[in-house]
């Protein structure tokens, strides 16, 4: 895994985020209590003189992992974060993959339309998922929250598309070309707080965080960053390799991304 | 413990959303200190899928004192019930 200069990465993402807040009257951020929104919202106290000037949104379906309801808990104190909890509902009637597919992009649908947020600021990284890789620094949907991912705009010398469809809104991705390592030392760095459930227990660690019903944990002894660090650097197998809903076959994930989930 | 049985015992039969906060409110002076969490599926199919998958309850020393249901009822809707669970520490494993 190559690790990239941080320095340049967090100025770009800073960029992009001043960007947003700039263009767009509206802006929350989304929040899973995962590490890579968590930087996230690290980089946003950096880049608004240390405090997070916009609605963080937790999409909950009440089936996360206690551990990350704490944690939830304790940041949103710790950072005065302006923290609302859209609930959803699980109706594992709906087809497989749709338990996140459904019924969360429900309850964001319901809260978008409420709160009438014209931009959106989602933690994802090209290097997670190919369909991922598909996606723009600032990326339209339109009022269906869908995502026309063959036509996207181009992101020329730092242009970002802030055209809204009538009624749609923007999907801002200011962590677009980190990479898991990255965030990692990111979070080292800045010593970020973390879940932690990411630490190694009994010899297993979750990898990347999901709800409880599609994250297993993976084998590591990483009972710390450095240690998750240092297994990074020499593990070959895919990040988000815990996470059922991954498995599925691969066009329900792009799907998924059309429907307007993240 | 007998306290703690009555309450787990409450939830199982009716886990509405007053019994499930008498458990929350329990869990800080009980002995459980740890969470398992069993889907008796590995896709939720139906409802019966979720009803039937459990959270494993231990003590600190990893001793099984009882299960509870996964979701909750909010009025003719389900959630998810395990921000009730926040303060256990997870035991998940899986080969």
């Amino acid at each position: 895994m190559i690790e990239q200069d941080l320095k340049q990465l967090q100025e770009r993402s800073i960029y992009i985020m001043r960007e947003a807040k700039e263009k767009f009257g509206n802006v929350a951020a989304l929040w899973s209590m995962g590490k890579d929104s968590t930087a996230m919202l690290a980089l946003a106290r950096k880049a608004f003189l240390g405090k997070v000037p916009f609605p963080i949104i937790h999409i909950d379906n009440g089936i996360d992992f206690p551990e990350t309801y704490k944690f939830r808990q304790e940041l949103a104190k710790k950072w005065k974060l302006d923290l609302i909890v859209a609930e959803s509902e699980i109706k594992p009637e709906l087809s497989g993959y749709s338990c996140c597919g459904e019924n969360k992009t429900i309850a964001l649908k319901k809260l978008m339309k409420e709160r009438g947020f014209d931009a959106l600021i989602v933690s994802i990284r090209r290097d997670e998922h190919g369909i991922r890789a598909k996606e723009r620094y600032m990326s339209p949907r339109n009022r269906d929250f869908k995502w026309n991912y063959k036509e996207q705009p181009a992101e020329l010398w730092n242009d970002y598309s802030s055209k809204l469809d009538d009624k749609g809104h923007i999907r801002v991705h200011p962590l677009l070309d980190w990479n898991e390592i990255d965030i990692w030392n990111f979070t080292k760095r800045e010593k970020v707080p973390i879940n932690p459930l990411y630490k190694s227990k009994n010899g297993y660690r979750y990898r990347s965080l999901g709800c409880t019903h599609c994250t297993s944990p993976v084998k590591s002894n990483a009972k710390g960053i450095d240690g998750i660090i240092n297994e990074l650097r020499s593990t070959k197998t895919e990040e988000r390799a815990g996470r059922d809903q991954d498995k599925e076959k691969e066009y329900v994930m792009e799907k998924l991304r059309a429907l307007g989930y993240m | 413990m007998a306290k703690a049985n009555k309450e787990i015992s409450e939830v199982n039969k009716d886990p509405n959303e007053k019994n499930w906060k008498r458990f929350y409110a329990l869990l800080a002076k009980s002995p459980i200190k740890q969470y398992r969490v069993v889907y008796r599926s590995r896709k939720l199919k139906n409802r019966q899928d979720l009803y039937s998958s459990v959270v494993e309850l231990f003590d600190a020393k990893g001793r099984l004192i009882g299960t509870v249901p996964i979701y909750e009822k909010k009025g003719k809707k389900i959630r998810g019930a395990t921000k009730y669970l926040t303060g256990l520490s997870n035991i998940n494993r899986y080969e």
